[in-house]
């Protein structure tokens, strides 16, 4: 009850009344002082048209190529990429005990099988947050969280393998020269 | 209608659409009433300067989402952001301190940039996932995983000042 009170009094907040005036009042000089500012500039639309190309060429390529991603904290796993376990630093995790358990987002547009040389993964449906299965290889048929439990590991590197119908993808897991431990892909 | 009062007219109807919601994303991202104005105030102005065409109604507010929390983030990071009261607002401030609403601010305000933005979105301004991940240009799966860290931060903070 306390929190939706709490809840309710945000939402009761209102820009105040003076910040009206001084928007309004602002853009009334911009329009008086720049009476140009729709006018349109060469450089800007060079940029922005190069910009766009370069979009479109990597979106094309990325829906062509249909590749499974595995993301960390929202970062695309693509060179080395510092990892922690659930509520840890990754320096923290890796001083002193290896983690119980790594967070990925996995992103595939088709049926994928995801192995790791050591430790065991957990599958998580990501609206539900249910275990859909676990062991050192699973199944998935669509995006999903995944959780590798290593804890009870020693090792110099491990691997997880992601294969999808036509492409199969490596990354290693590994402590770096500062003793932080991060994933890269191979 | 001139072009003059059509882009009034259309920056009339932004602010009385968005300019609450914004000033409340404001404050929880900045944790003080001058900054949140500044960064809402810049955002208008933006938008009156810019001729851009939006989609439609989800496009705008992503559009409105997305400037705001880029301009709080680059006043964060410009070290922009007030660490002293005007003498003006001094007594303003007693009053604020004792609302309701601040406690929470104060909870959302403590939790880490990336897990903030997700919660104020979210659960305090009842924003779909989905368009979360379009204004922040994050995967569905990504905004889900941050909303649950965040909510158990954010519990336990609660839970330690009893709200």
């Amino acid at each position: 009850m306390q929190k939706s009170n709490a809840l309710g009094e945000y939402r009761k907040i209102q820009a105040p009344q003076q910040l009206r005036e001084r928007v309004f009042a602002s853009c009334e000089e911009l329009s008086k002082s720049n009476g140009n500012i729709t006018k349109l500039n060469i450089t800007k639309i060079c940029s922005a048209a190069a910009c766009f190309v370069a979009v479109f060429a990597l979106v094309l390529t990325l829906a062509l190529s249909g590749a499974p991603k595995l993301s960390h904290d929202g970062e695309n796993i693509r060179s080395q990429t510092a990892v922690s376990g659930i509520g840890e630093t990754a320096a923290f995790s890796a001083r002193t005990t290896l983690p119980s358990g790594i967070e990925f987002e996995l992103d595939i547009s088709s049926p994928s099988v995801i192995r790791v040389s050591g430790g065991t993964l957990y599958l998580i449906d990501s609206e539900t947050y249910e275990t859909i299965a676990s062991g050192f290889a699973v199944y998935a048929k669509e995006d999903a969280l995944l959780i590798w439990d290593i804890a009870d590991e020693t090792f110099d590197e491990l691997t997880l393998s992601i294969t999808s119908s036509g492409s199969e993808k490596y990354f290693s897991l590994a402590l770096d020269e500062s003793g932080t431990l991060c994933i890269s892909k191979k | 209608m001139s072009k003059a009062d059509s882009k009034k007219a259309k920056l009339e109807r932004a602010y009385d659409l968005y300019a609450d919601r914004l000033y409340r994303i404001a404050l929880t991202q900045l944790g003080n009433d001058a900054d949140a104005q500044d960064a809402v105030h810049d955002v208008f102005t933006k938008f009156f300067t810019t001729d851009i065409v939006f989609l439609n109604n989800e496009h705008e507010r992503a559009w409105f989402i997305r400037v705001l929390l880029n301009r709080c983030r680059d006043m964060i990071r410009r070290g922009k952001l007030r660490t002293h009261t005007d003498i003006d607002d001094a007594h303003d401030i007693a009053a604020e301190e004792k609302d309701d609403h601040s406690e929470l601010i104060a909870a959302v305000h403590s939790l880490p940039d990336k897990y903030r933005t997700v919660i104020i979105l979210h659960y305090l301004e009842d924003i779909a996932v989905e368009e979360i991940a379009a204004a922040l240009s994050l995967s569905v799966s990504a905004v889900k995983m941050r909303l649950m860290r965040g909510r158990e931060m954010l519990k336990t903070e609660l839970e330690r000042n009893n709200l």
